[in-house]
């Protein structure tokens, strides 16, 4: 008969436990979210032998399990939850073999509710190098189970793991510590209103409700009731329920573990005292910095060029060979460029999730947190956010993805709504040719480029403003976060190819998958929209041929016209018309007019829409350039791209959040629409009253 | 003791127990430390709750 056995892997953060759910899965791997809350959840399904299916779910991982954040919420809801689908057969919990103290509270919480728990000691390979010696029968028989002995970096014992999980039925379920120990005297209360519920787990639904509340729990009804203590005498029982189970461990590990000090002067602080020097410290991240802005803006380049044309090539494939249509246009016009939109971004993702894979396996991210905290503190924000910051320089979806690694939620929803004021790659296209026709080509000082320095002061612009707006927000959110700040400094460690691998691929997909749908739809709408029309719309071919009958044009230039009066008329168009009594005081027609409406599915899609309407009929930037410069104000008269609408136009850039995929993403990791569309109000109006200001100030 | 996070103690700093400070970040906040083998970055003003004796 088929066997299926439900597995929970927990550990502590920093114990491998992603790398053995990577080697007990392989890439049967399914990464969701739990229901209604962005806590990511990995599960993942392996075969013991041809009968035997096991499904293993990846928690996230905790200290203990009293919870403090919403993740570590996950993993208790869970193990007290029996009605759970998920809920485990038998649970796993992965240590690391130096810091087997620490990693120890969490197991005998686990043991204590009466679930099958086998205990990993990860890294045993380290054993020998660190004269660490282990009492494995003495140990299982003090915790009173099986122990497995693993090294996922050299992929050792895990056939003995496979086997304790087939044969979880074995293992005793016996607690390791009494509970009642903690306070007799609680305790007997608790037990003679419950008679016979287990007052480990009593005990950590009522401490979980004063901590976090609502637990959804039909086996204890009538505990919300039980109110004897006060919430400051319950995180007393709770600091002494973990000096309790130290005090175990501490006994238990006297017995077991034996550690020869001699080699106190190991990597980790060697390499601490460069990494985290207050001058070498700054110099070697920066240099890290420099190292990931030249692969997202470097070398992602090619493989980005190499997208773009081939979807330019398919485009023009499926237009020649599909029979001519509507049908034909949304897919050639619509869908194809619509999912390129999508895929060109892969590159730059993919390599800035290469990066902080790396930097977070090998241990470096904790530095880095620690040398920036009390900058960013600052502002309101954490030492944490200047990895989101500087991802937001590429894009900002990533970025925003990046800020899951903060613990602190106001820190974190901070970080999320200013970082998409860091000038992202997006925006670069549109940086470029408004500077080349507004800022004059001259050298300040003899040696600096006029332009260039307007661009790097954008640059500076955005990440000032990012600055400013969290310290402002700092100031005016009202939230009460209950998590404060405790950086691990784990021991450095090569990062697992494989790992580092996974998590890129995870990452790529998920940013694809999610924010990709969003992309697609509004490249199908503006589709729509710019090529039907009502009244004249549809007439285009024949009115335009009139008015040009008694020119001499090529049929090129004549097809151009058409293009470009068809854009004129078509709904979009139309939109165009209808706002530009709202963007003619910052000094724009309506033509920049629908660019700023198109440009709000994407930044990059100015340049392309004004190509489309000023019917150059290509990209090509010189020919786009020469044309936007013979524009005439059809108001004032003189170049409607000057100095003044010039300035007004690269500020609406630098402060409208005018990207439909973050405000997605935004939707996504805030699970509300609320704060993305207060990002849109707000970062618009700031965008409109500086560009208002400064066109008004400059003309 | 009380005003301690809890954490801090599920991370292994526990009465009884060795502060070992091994790195002050610039600007003086963060502090790196070594308690019973734990090494953890904690704030300034957490760090003032923890009563300690030299050694």
């Amino acid at each position: 008969m088929a066997k299926h056995i439900n597995v929970a892997l927990l550990g502590n953060p920093n114990t491998g436990k992603t790398s053995v759910f990577n080697r007990l899965t392989g890439l049967n791997q399914k990464v969701g979210n739990y229901p209604g809350i962005t806590v990511e959840k990995k599960s993942g399904t392996c075969k013991f032998g041809r009968n035997c299916t096991v499904h293993i779910l990846d928690l996230p991982g905790t200290y203990s399990l009293n919870t403090s954040s919403i993740d570590e919420n996950v993993v208790i809801e869970l193990l007290l939850n029996k009605n759970d689908k998920d809920f485990p057969d038998v649970a796993v919990v992965v240590a690391d073999v130096e810091n087997l103290k620490r990693n120890l509270l969490l197991y005998t919480q686990v043991k204590d509710l009466g679930i099958p728990t086998i205990l990993a000691i990860n890294m045993a390979d380290r054993m020998e190098r660190k004269a660490i010696t282990l009492d494995i029968p003495k140990l299982e028989k003090i915790l009173n189970t099986k122990i497995a002995l693993i090294s996922s970096r050299k992929n050792i014992g895990f056939d003995y793991l496979k086997e304790l999980i087939e044969n979880y039925n074995q293992l005793s379920t016996k607690p390791c510590l009494n509970a009642s120990k903690i306070s007799p005297e609680y305790f007997d209360r608790l037990r003679k209103v419950f008679p016979n519920q287990d007052l480990y787990k009593l005990w950590l639904v009522i401490t979980h409700d004063v901590n976090f509340g609502k637990l959804d729990r039909n086996e204890f009804k009538g505990v919300a009731s039980f109110q004897t203590e006060s919430p400051e005498n319950l995180k007393r029982l709770q600091h002494k329920e973990t000096i309790t189970r130290y005090q175990f461990i501490n006994e238990t590990l006297k017995e077991t573990l034996k550690i020869d000090s001699e080699n106190a002067k190991d990597l980790r602080s060697r390499l601490d005292r460069v990494l985290t020097h207050k001058v070498w410290g700054y110099v070697i991240f920066f240099g890290i910095l420099m190292l990931i802005f030249q692969a997202i803006f470097d070398w992602s380049e090619y493989p980005m060029d190499f997208i773009d044309r081939s979807f330019a090539a398919l485009s023009e494939w499926a237009k020649s060979t599909l029979p001519a249509g509507q049908f034909t246009n949304l897919i050639a016009e619509g869908i194809i460029p619509g999912i390129g939109g999508i895929v060109i971004f892969i590159p730059q993702i993919a390599f800035l999730f290469l990066f902080i894979a790396i930097l977070e396996e090998s241990g470096y991210m904790s530095r880095v947190v620690f040398l920036m905290d009390k900058i960013m503190r600052k502002f309101g924000l954490s030492g944490k956010s200047i990895v989101p910051l500087v991802a937001g320089t590429a894009c900002a979806i990533p970025a925003i993805m990046a800020t899951r690694n903060i613990e602190n939620w106001k820190e974190r929803l901070i970080t999320i709504l200013v970082t998409p004021f860091t000038t992202c790659s997006a925006r670069l296209p549109v940086y470029l040719i408004i500077i080349s026709l507004v800022i004059p080509d001259t050298r300040v000082l003899g040696i600096f480029s006029l332009q260039g320095i307007t661009l790097m002061f954008m640059y500076v612009l955005g990440f000032g403003a990012a600055i400013f707006s969290a310290w402002v927000l700092d100031k005016i959110l009202r939230i009460k976060t209950k998590s404060f700040f405790v950086v691990e400094m784990p021991n450095y460690k090569l990062p697992l190819p494989k790992n580092v691998l996974i998590t890129m691929v995870e990452k790529t997909k998920a940013f694809v998958i999610g924010a990709g749908k969003i992309i697609l739809a509004i490249s199908i709408i503006l589709w729509v929209l710019a090529s039907y029309g009502p009244g004249e719309f549809n007439n285009a071919e024949t009115i335009v041929k009139k008015e040009f009958a008694s020119k001499n044009i090529s049929e090129e230039e004549l097809g151009n016209h058409i293009e470009s009066f068809k854009l004129e008329h078509s709904y979009i168009g139309r939109i165009g018309h209808f706002i530009e009594p709202a963007v003619r005081p910052l000094g724009y027609d309506w033509k920049i007019g629908i660019a700023l409406v198109t440009s709000f599915a994407a930044r990059e899609v100015f340049v392309g829409t004004l190509a489309t309407i000023y019917s150059v009929g290509s990209d090509d930037e010189q020919t786009i350039k020469s044309r936007m410069a013979a524009e005439v104000n059809p108001i004032l008269g003189g170049p409607l791209f000057n100095f003044a609408s010039g300035i007004s136009l690269l500020l609406f850039y630098a402060f409208a959040m005018q990207c439909m995929s973050t405000l997605a993403i935004v939707k996504r990791e805030t699970n509300s629409w609320k704060w993305p569309m207060w990002q849109l109000i707000i970062m618009s109006a700031i965008a409109y009253i500086l560009s208002l200001a400064a066109y008004q100030f400059l003309k | 003791m009380d005003l301690l996070p809890l954490k801090l103690l599920e991370m292994g700093c526990l009465p009884g127990n060795e502060v070992k400070l091994i790195q002050i970040a610039p600007f003086n906040d963060p502090l790196y430390i070594d308690i019973n083998g734990s090494h953890l970055a904690i704030r300034r003003e957490t760090a003032q709750q923890i009563e300690i004796d030299l050694i």
